[in-house]
């Protein structure tokens, strides 16, 4: 499986490598001198690697080479079921997304409110009390730590923006944090 | 000389020195904590406030920043295995099994202890090293700046165990991908697809927060545990980490010293003397088998070349005005808004200043390593906090993190596409760090390889220093192979019959 899937890599990489290589022909000398100069090299070792990859696919099992040594960033967690590994990795996937589509429709203070309330009640099964209590919290360090105290611009998003508004949540938060001023 | 050393002691201590300085290392501690605002953005940031300012208190408040950001971005990596800064990710590789086996207390002890002596070796380093490094540093042209780039990956792809193939790979990838871009030299797009947004590159920190944080992310939720798997108990010994620091305090002033050298050669990344500060803890030591599951000697090495490095930066940048960092490179900005040039003036008229850099960057450390030892109890404790509950926070960070560097929403596609890449190489063997130090050091390797290839031709290879380098990046690739093929042959030779 390790091995079908090192040779779908190989293939691309080198799919990519010769595309970069191919496109760079085109270009100026002073602008294609890099590309081609590291391009040949990366293709030629991912060509090695390719081929690496095919030849311990055919070779005999008894030969088969143990899986290959980790990343020394990753490692081994406790041993969970295949099927529960790739149902939380697409769930947590889909969440990523989320959050990034939902941050750029919303911005960071008003996401910030929302996304964390609706991953921790509807995904992560916490309470509202926790869930609300935590967003809150996000809110805070996004509007008073960054916004009021780094002076950090933060946008207000997409939704905003299309409906003409400054922010969501200025309208509300200014005139409360201009009293407290 | 003494009188200006001390009279740079003294205006520390002055009542509103001192108190922009605390008001920096406060500003530092919290931006170094967040993942992706580095030290480089938060000076920028503060530029506009000094102003005001005489120079010593301008730079009080923004050395005062810049020392703590570096030490408090490995509290980010131990804890969360997401780096504060992007010079703390080699803490990673170790700091962060320390905290999943229970010792984040140790990890971030020494990681803490270690800094605070490679602040020091680094800070009295710009004091002594000036008379002494300054030839060395001039005799290096771009053909020894682009052997040392290259020599930094082959470290890296070193640590890939039997995936040489792909840790070389790997790093000439992030190579490649370093082309994505405008060519600065014919403003000519590569690579962008006609995408705006991919003139300035791809972003660094989008890209390595998501090789790094993305997968962290994806395994605390696989795993549905918080990021210790053990108890902490009493903090996992913060005093024993303090206390490796001295056992291996050989271990830390050699990578202290590393982290100076990387840090004084203009240009060339604090990550990779990080990267390489790890690769010697590895290489220096005989039992190799705890590196990358929570050795105390991986944390060390990168601690200390950390923070090393910041004092030594300033040392091209006070007497060349030759930035050794992004950070220093903002720092010159200051120079110019307190009217100051940095030159040979910075080493005569102005001596005191100069020296007083070298205690602001000492007592900062100090002052950070004390704050951070007496609310560590605290900080350790997060990585008791269910992982369901810290994923929304990791989100909206590893998001901000990329949107604050670029200010575009167009990083976050970026961290998302690298986070992609990240867990794919994790499940599969591919090593991530030679991937982002190709991607940090392509500008650099480009420069440095056309300047060379323009002025030498392919002669360029022939220099002495060169061909120094490339033979260690070759030793550094093919020894441990060869010492492996040996020992088999050895062993076969012994066994009769085989």
């Amino acid at each position: 499986m390790r091995n079908r899937t090192d040779i779908g890599i190989g293939v691309l990489l080198v799919t990519l490598l010769s595309w970069a290589v191919w496109e760079a022909q085109g270009w100026p000398a002073r602008t294609r001198f890099f590309p081609l100069a590291i391009g040949y090299p990366v293709l030629a070792m991912a060509v090695m690697h390719l081929a690496y990859s095919l030849w311990l696919g055919l070779r005999p099992l008894r030969f088969e080479q143990g899986p290959a040594a980790p990343d020394p960033l990753a490692e081994a967690g406790p041993i969970l079921d295949p099927a529960v590994v790739r149902k939380r990795t697409l769930e947590i996937s889909f969440w990523a997304v989320a959050f990034a589509v939902g941050l750029y429709l919303l911005g960071f203070k008003v996401g910030g409110l929302v996304l964390p309330t609706i991953f921790l009640h509807y995904q992560a099964r916490e309470t509202w009390v926790t869930s609300l209590a935590y967003s809150l919290g996000v809110y805070v360090f996004f509007k008073i730590g960054l916004e009021e105290a780094l002076s950090f611009p933060l946008p207000a998003g997409q939704i905003a923006y299309g409906l003409g508004l400054y922010s969501f949540d200025s309208y509300l938060m200014d005139p409360i944090l201009n009293l407290l001023r | 000389m003494l009188e200006a050393f001390i009279t740079g002691l003294l205006q520390v201590f002055d009542q509103t020195t001192f108190l922009l300085m605390v008001v920096g290392i406060f500003l530092g501690f919290i931006v170094g904590i967040l993942p992706g605002i580095g030290s480089p953005g938060a000076v920028a940031l503060m530029l506009p406030f000094i102003f005001e300012m005489d120079p010593v208190q301008a730079f009080a408040f923004l050395l005062g920043m810049y020392a703590v950001t570096g030490t408090t971005g490995d509290i980010t990596s131990i804890l969360f295995g997401v780096p504060g800064e992007v010079v703390s990710t080699a803490t990673i590789i170790d700091g962060h099994p320390m905290a999943k086996k229970g010792e984040a207390g140790r990890a971030l002890g020494a990681a803490l202890m270690s800094s605070l002596v490679g602040a020091i070796v680094g800070a009295f380093s710009l004091a002594l090293a000036i008379p002494i490094v300054t030839p060395l540093v001039l005799s290096f042209k771009s053909p020894e700046f682009f052997s040392l780039a290259i020599l930094g990956i082959c470290f890296l792809a070193a640590l890939s165990g039997d995936n040489k193939l792909k840790g070389v790979l790997a790093g000439g990838l992030g190579l490649v991908l370093s082309t994505v871009g405008l060519d600065y030299q014919e403003n000519i797009e590569r690579y962008t697809f006609g995408l705006v947004h991919l003139w300035e590159g791809v972003g660094l920190i989008a890209a390595a927060v998501g090789l790094f944080a993305v997968p962290e992310i994806v395994e605390l939720w696989v795993k549905g545990s918080a990021i210790a798997e053990t108890k902490v108990g009493k903090l996992g010994g913060v005093w024993q980490g303090v206390k490796d620091t001295f056992i291996h305090i050989g271990l830390t002033v050699r990578c202290s010293m590393i982290g100076t050298f990387f840090g004084l050669v203009p240009g060339v990344s604090a990550a990779l003397s990080q990267w390489v500060s790890y690769a010697h803890a590895v290489q220096s030591t005989r039992d190799r088998s705890g590196f990358g599951k929570g050795d105390v000697r991986g944390v060390l090495g990168p601690g200390a070349a950390n923070n090393s490095g910041i004092g030594a930066a300033m040392i091209p940048t006070v007497a060349f005005g030759v930035p050794g960092s992004a950070t220093t490179a903002i720092l010159l900005g200051a120079f110019i808004i307190q009217g100051l040039q940095p030159g040979p003036k910075m080493l005569t008229e102005h001596l005191a200043l100069t020296f007083s850099f070298v205690w602001l960057i000492v007592i900062s450390n100090i002052i950070t390593v004390a704050l951070c030892l007496m609310f560590l109890k605290h900080l350790a404790k997060i990585t008791q906090v269910r992982g369901s509950l810290l994923i929304p926070s990791l989100f909206m960070l590893i998001f901000l993190a990329g949107f604050a560097n670029t200010g575009s929403y167009f990083a976050m596609a970026t961290t998302l596409v690298f986070g992609v890449m990240g867990v794919i190489m994790v499940n599969h063997g591919w090593p991530r760090p030679p991937l982002v130090l190709g991607l940090v050091l392509g500008s650099l390797v480009e420069r440095n390889l056309f300047i060379s290839y323009e002025i030498y031709g392919l002669w360029f290879l022939t220099r002495p220093i060169v061909m120094v380098t490339f033979g260690v990046a070759l030793v550094v690739i093919f020894l441990p192979g060869l010492q492996d093929w040996m020992a088999k042959r050895a062993k076969l030779q012994e066994e009769p019959g085989a």
